[in-house]
C-alpha cells in the first residue's frame, strides 16, 4: 500500500502521465483564456453548435439560414474563420493528445443503455440552455463573471441551482452497482510497452498535424495558429488537471467535495484581475470612456436566467457541460459523444425559436448590469469581486470539513 | 466494512481515478493503485 510505495516516478510520468492538481490546471486555463481574450476577445464554447446543427439541416434540404436565428450566418460561415470552432476542436485534440501521450486513451463504452438516455436528455438540455442564456458555462460564466457582468454571477448562481437538481435526477440514470469484480483482460509489461509507444507515437501525430494545419492556414486566417495552440492547451490542461467546471457545482450538493470547487473559484479570481486589466485599459479606471455601446456583459433577463438553470440541469446528466464534452470526447467516453450530437441538436432549436422570444416577457427589461458603474468604478467593483470570492472559497472549505465530519 | 477490510473499485474514467484515491486518502484509508490496463485502473482501498 501507499506506506511502501518508495519507487521513484520516471521523468515520462512525471512529465506527460501524473495528473496536475486542481489548482495548476485552474492558474493555466486562466492564463489561457485570458490570453485569448487579449488576442481577439471572450473564450466561448456552444457558438459554432448552432451553425453545425444549422448546416446540417441544409444538407437535409432545409432552407435552415432563412430562419431568423441564422440570418445568412450559415452561408458566411467557414471554420478556420470562426475561433471558436477551432479553440473546440483544440479542447477536443487537446485531451486526446493528452490521454494519448499518457497512454490512457482508450474508448470507453456505454455501461447501460441509462447513460444513453441522460446523455440525450443532457445533451439537449445544456444546448437549449446556452442557446437562451447567451452562453454555456464558457462563454455565459467563466468568461462573463470576472468581467464585472451580474449576468455572469446569476448564470453561476443559476447554475449551481440547475446541477443540484440534476444530482438529484441523476439516480433515476445509474446503472445498476455490480459487487462482482470483473474478469478484467490484463495486458503483459511487454503489451503494454508496445501500447503506449502506439499511443504516445499518435499523440505527437495528432499534435503535429493540428499545428501544421494552423500554420497552412495562416495565410489567409492569420490568427489561426494562436487558435490552435491556445485551444489544444485548453483541452490538454483540463484533462491533465481533471478540472472539471461541472463538478465544481456539482459535488457541492451530491458528494460534499468542493476541491475543484475551490479551484474554479481561483480561475474566476486570477481571471477577474486580468479582466480589471483589460477594462481599465479600454474605459480608464474612472470609467470616462464606457459607454452603453461599449459596456461589456450579456444583457439580464428571464430568458437568461431560466437557461443557465436548465444549462445546470443539463450538464449534470449529459456529464459535462459545454468544454468538458469536447474534452471527454477526446478522451474516448462514448456517452459524451452521444451528449454532443444532442447538445447540436438542442442548440440549433434554441437558436431557431429564441427570436420568438423577442419582446415577450422573457427578454422584458434586458439590460447589461455592469458591476463597476453600481458600485461607483473599477477598484471598488475589483474589491468587491475578490472579497465575495475569497467569502466562497472560505465558504467552500468549511462545508467540505462539514461534510466530511457529518459523513 | 471492519479494519482491514478491503474494497476494489474498478474505474475508466479518468476524474475518478483522480477523486476515488483522493477522497480515500483523506478519509485515513491505504490506498493502492493498479493500472489493468490502458486508461483502466482498481483502487483498491484499505480500511483503517
Amino acid at each position: 500500500m501507499d506506506n511502501n510505495m518508495v519507487e521513484r516516478p520516471s521523468l515520462y510520468d512525471t512529465l506527460l502521465k501524473k495528473e496536475w492538481s486542481y489548482y495548476t490546471g485552474a492558474v493555466v486555463i486562466a492564463a489561457l483564456a485570458l490570453a485569448l481574450n487579449a488576442f481577439s476577445g471572450i473564450w466561448g464554447v456552444s457558438g459554432p453548435l448552432s451553425i453545425w446543427g444549422g448546416k446540417v439541416l441544409t444538407l437535409f434540404g432545409v432552407n435552415a439560414d432563412a430562419f431568423k436565428g441564422f440570418n445568412g450566418s450559415l452561408a458566411k460561415y467557414s471554420f478556420w474563420g470562426n475561433k471558436p470552432s477551432i479553440t473546440d476542436m483544440g479542447l477536443l485534440l487537446g485531451a486526446a493528445i493528452s490521454t494519448l501521450l499518457a497512454a490512457e486513451w482508450k474508448i470507453r463504452k456505454l455501461k447501460h443503455w441509462k447513460q444513453a438516455l441522460s446523455a440525450i436528455i443532457g445533451g439537449l438540455l445544456i444546448g437549449f440552455g446556452a442557446a437562451i442564456a447567451g452562453g454555456c458555462n464558457i462563454g455565459g460564466l467563466f468568461s462573463q463573471l470576472p468581467q464585472f457582468s451580474i449576468a455572469g454571477w446569476l448564470f453561476l448562481l443559476m447554475c449551481f441551482l440547475g446541477a443540484w437538481v440534476g444530482g438529484k435526477l441523476l439516480r433515476f440514470f445509474m446503472p445498476p452497482v455490480s459487487n462482482k469484480r470483473p474478469n478484467r483482460k490484463r495486458l503483459t509489461p511487454e503489451q503494454r510497452k508496445k501500447n503506449k509507444m502506439i499511443q504516445i507515437a499518435v499523440g505527437a501525430a495528432i499534435l503535429i498535424i493540428a499545428l501544421a494545419a494552423g500554420f497552412i492556414v495562416s495565410p489567409k486566417y492569420p490568427s489561426a495558429p494562436a487558435f490552435v495552440v491556445i485551444g489544444l492547451g485548453l483541452g490538454y490542461a483540463l484533462q491533465r488537471s481533471r478540472f472539471c467546471f461541472t463538478a465544481a457545482y456539482r459535488d457541492p450538493t451530491l458528494t460534499g467535495e468542493t476541491k475543484v470547487t475551490r479551484a474554479f473559484i481561483l480561475a474566476l479570481a486570477l481571471s477577474t484581475i486580468g479582466f480589471f486589466g483589460f477594462h481599465a485599459a479600454k474605459y480608464g479606471v474612472d470609467l470616462s470612456k464606457l459607454t452603453p455601446e461599449n459596456m461589456p456583459g450579456n444583457p439580464v433577463h428571464l430568458q437568461m436566467i431560466i437557461g443557465s438553470f436548465i444549462f445546470g440541469i443539463g450538464a449534470v446528466l449529459a456529464g459535462g457541460c459545454a468544454s468538458g464534452t469536447f474534452v471527454r470526447v477526446g478522451e474516448g467516453y462514448v456517452q459524451n459523444v452521444i451528449a454532443l450530437v444532442f447538445f447540436i441538436v438542442g442548440n440549433t432549436i434554441g437558436k431557431i425559436v429564441v427570436p420568438f422570444f423577442k419582446g415577450t416577457f422573457l427578454q422584458a427589461g434586458g439590460t447589461k448590469v455592469y458591476l463597476p458603474t453600481l458600485v461607483g468604478g473599477l477598484v471598488p467593483a475589483l474589491l468587491i469581486q475578490l472579497a465575495v470570492l475569497l467569502g466562497l472559497w472560505v465558504l467552500a472549505g468549511w462545508w467540505e470539513n462539514k461534510k466530511k465530519v457529518n459523513a | 466494512m471492519a479494519s482491514g477490510d478491503v474494497l476494489v473499485v474498478g474505474i475508466d474514467h479518468t476524474c475518478a481515478m483522480k477523486n476515488v484515491p483522493d477522497w480515500a486518502r483523506t478519509q485515513g484509508y491505504n490506498v493502492d493503485i493498479d493500472e489493468v490496463g490502458d486508461g483502466e485502473w482498481e483502487v483498491i482501498i484499505e480500511k483503517a
